[in-house]
């Protein structure tokens, strides 16, 4: 049975200045845990997250026959931290998206998330009664799954209804674009060898090949399946799942073992930009994104490699994905400053049109190319001139993005490499990813896997 | 710390009072500028040693030993100090904050992301002897070796890391260590296997695969119990024939059982 709330009434009893967190716990949260299913017996106050001393101001989880959450308080689902309205001398405590306090409150909610005692939270809330944003947690990854919404006495209830609809249809997959505006990055090496990689840790994975040039899908030596995707794009009466073809390799006794799914690329993408097909596919960059969506409740991962030129095929990938995974070059510079545009410019543009918060940039990462001590120094410098430029310019604060190891008081400008091997070049030749042929390739793309996605 | 002792203080202490800790080294050239620079600004050493307290009116350097050098070299007469409560851990602590003593890991317990750090610490030192090593693949490999077992740190030159024995394996003595596991306790009674009961040769069994005796950590104690309890064992001449039962137990490992079987 739901039970109307009556938010006119709560938001009318808070006070504009409330400056008492406990007071939007108690009237505020309390209530919206009600509405998205969580009774008394399902959520837990002051919940310890394992990690020192940290409490996270609420969990919740359904009850289990025999397993009370506010008794057993073990294996949360949701957690909530909550903001007052204003601090005790009355400045306002402003969670709209981008200020200090917001950024500090996702901060913390992402340490709470990825806390021992919560490894099996799924979603996150951040709050203050005023604001509101929810967040899913996927691995190590943390991706918004509404915007921040500012909220109203006409959209309070709308925000409720949307938010328990999507706790309780958390999907299985994380969809990542691999993606620079600069082009000899390694950007389908690491697809490839990334998708091998988490395989190789048990997770089910799709790859999507969404570049014309179709590297992927001849390096894997594949060709388009019963339906192609591009045909998908256009009519909308075809199904996705035949595009798909599986990708295997022979285990040494030579019986054939299925490595991940691919979506293969068509050749007729070539023709995309001068055959007015454009015209025929509707909802232009953002129908990727709805043709895969069927597969994030089958998939653990799904990973698009995309072309260089900020175009439909690009803007497709980064739409249709959770988070955008960067490589770049210590060498080239031009990797960077592309970098740089892709998260500054081209996220941002993708997330203004989706209106969910998503998608959202990881740190940068440099892969595979001998580096010298010299040529990190140039690159840490060009770095340097290309924050700073963006923070006087454009007020963009890039550094989470390329030094995310940065704190007061210490300096740490490592940006996380991949090692080259020749190996890696090789196996493109024989269709198989490194990451089976050499096992300490397969040891640095695990690595890969583990800094930015996998929880351990 | 209370008005009655000098614990946690900052302290003004006669140079005279204070005796050296352990031998501390610098060059010439450092020691004397610094000197000249404490002279130029008062005499006041504005970074304190720290010292503890060794008897009435008597103290020892234990970290900030530069400190206690150059205000030697420009002969203060006092000198400011921080006296501090002398345990073993809180020597250790200022050592580490001072960074005259680096961190140590134990690596029975360690996570991968910490071997990680302290292998790629140890690889950036200058004139490391682990020049060469992958940090990546050594932590990878480290974390997913049985390192509960391990009494020392060669185990690791068995791992095809790129570590061997000698310069690289020393190396990693500057930070890791194990802790030792408890010794066993003794084993149980040696009894005869042909009159054991099930629950004896149960113990017995249990004993060997808990404590890793011989290789037994594999052994499944309950399966290998029910095969030897219910082998007609008449016909026995020694504890040879246990090996032909397949309970998992080779003919290697005999001699080890004959440390709580006989016939």
């Amino acid at each position: 049975m739901v039970s109307i709330t009556d938010w006119d009434g709560i938001l009318d009893s808070i006070l504009p200045n409330e400056d008492t967190e406990i007071v939007i716990r108690d009237q505020f949260v309390k209530p919206l845990l009600e509405a998205i299913g969580f009774g008394t017996q399902e959520r837990r106050p002051e919940f310890k997250t394992g990690n020192g001393s940290d409490k996270v101001d609420f969990a919740a989880r359904k009850n289990r026959v025999g397993d009370i959450f506010a008794n057993s308080q073990a294996n949360p689902y949701l957690l909530v931290e909550v903001k007052a309205r204003a601090n005790k001398s009355g400045a306002k405590i402003n969670l709209s998206e981008g200020t200090p306090q917001y950024l500090d409150a996702r901060e913390q909610l992402r340490r709470y998330l990825l806390a021992p005692n919560c490894e099996t939270a799924q979603w996150g809330i951040i709050t203050n009664s005023v604001h509101i944003q929810l967040f899913r947690r996927h691995g190590k990854v943390m991706v918004p799954e509404t915007a921040c919404i500012y909220i109203k006495k006409d959209n309070i209830t709308d925000i409720v209804s949307r938010i328990r609809r999507l706790i309780e249809n958390t999907p299985k997959a994380l969809t990542v674009c691999v993606y620079n505006n600069k082009g000899g990055v390694g950007k389908t090496t690491t697809t490839i060898n990334l998708g091998a990689a988490l395989r190789k840790q048990k997770k089910k994975v799709l790859l999507v090949d969404f570049d014309s040039q179709r590297d992927l899908t001849k390096s894997l030596g594949l060709d388009v399946g019963a339906k192609s995707l591009f045909d998908c794009l256009t009519d909308r009466n075809l199904n996705v799942r035949e595009a798909i073809q599986p990708f295997k390799i022979k285990d040494r006794a030579g019986k054939e073992v299925r490595i991940f799914d691919v979506i293969p690329s068509d050749p007729k993408m070539e023709k995309y930009t001068d055959s007015g097909e454009a015209e025929t596919i509707q909802k232009g960059a953002a129908r990727l994104r709805d043709l895969l969506e069927v597969f994030n409740y089958e998939y653990d991962y799904i990973l698009i490699d995309c072309p260089t030129q900020w175009l439909f095929f690009s803007k497709s990938g980064v739409y249709a994905s959770d988070v955008v995974l960067i490589p770049a070059k210590h060498n080239g510079l031009a990797s960077l400053h592309n970098a740089a545009r892709v998260i500054k410019d081209f996220v941002p543009e993708v997330k203004k049109e989706r209106k969910d918060g998503g998608p959202v940039a990881l740190p940068i990462f440099f892969s595979g190319e001998k580096t010298t001590d010299a040529q990190l120094h140039t690159a840490n410098t060009e770095i340097d001139a290309i924050l700073k430029q963006a923070r006087t310019e454009f007020s963009f604060d890039l550094q989470p993005y390329f030094w995310p190891r940065e704190r007061r008081g210490i300096s740490d400008r490592n940006i996380f490499s991949l090692p080259s091997y020749a190996t890696v070049a090789d196996a493109a030749f024989a269709h198989i990813p490194a990451v089976f042929r050499n096992s300490i390739v397969a040891e640095h793309y695990l690595n890969l896997a583990r800094e930015y996605f996998l929880y351990e | 710390m209370s008005d009655f002792d000098n614990i946690g203080k900052l302290m003004n202490l006669p140079l005279s009072d204070i005796e050296p800790g352990e031998e501390f080294s610098e060059s010439e050239f450092i020691v004397t500028a610094a000197a000249e620079a404490v002279c130029q600004t008062g005499g006041r050493n504005w970074i304190p040693v720290i010292v503890k307290e060794i008897g009435d009116y008597q103290y020892q350097v234990i970290s900030n030993h530069f400190v206690y050098a150059v205000a030697q070299q420009a002969e203060l007469e006092r000198v400011w100090c921080i006296v501090i409560e002398p345990s073993e851990q809180n020597i250790e602590q200022a050592k580490i904050l001072a960074r005259e003593a680096t961190p140590k890991v134990n690596l029975t317990t360690a996570s991968r992301e910490t071997i990680l750090a302290a292998l790629k610490f140890l690889i950036a030192e200058p004139g490391s002897a682990l020049k060469g090593v992958d940090a990546v693949v050594a932590s990878n490999r480290i974390s997913l070796a049985d390192r509960k077992a391990w009494s020392n740190l060669s185990p690791i030159t068995t791992l095809k890391c790129g570590i061997t024995k000698g310069k690289k394996l020393d190396a990693l003595r500057k930070i890791f260590f194990l802790s030792v596991p408890p010794p066993p306790p003794p084993a149980p009674e040696i009894i005869s296997i042909k009159q054991a009961s099930r629950d004896e040769i149960v113990e017995r069994l249990s004993y060997l695969v808990t404590y890793k005796v011989g290789g037994f950590e594999k052994v499944d104690s309950g399966a290998a119990a029910d095969a030897i309890f219910t082998a007609s064992k008449g016909k026995w001449k020694s504890l040879n024939p246990i090996a032909k039962l397949e309970c998992g137990i080779v003919t290697a490992q005999i001699k080890t059982l004959k440390q709580v079987f006989k016939l």
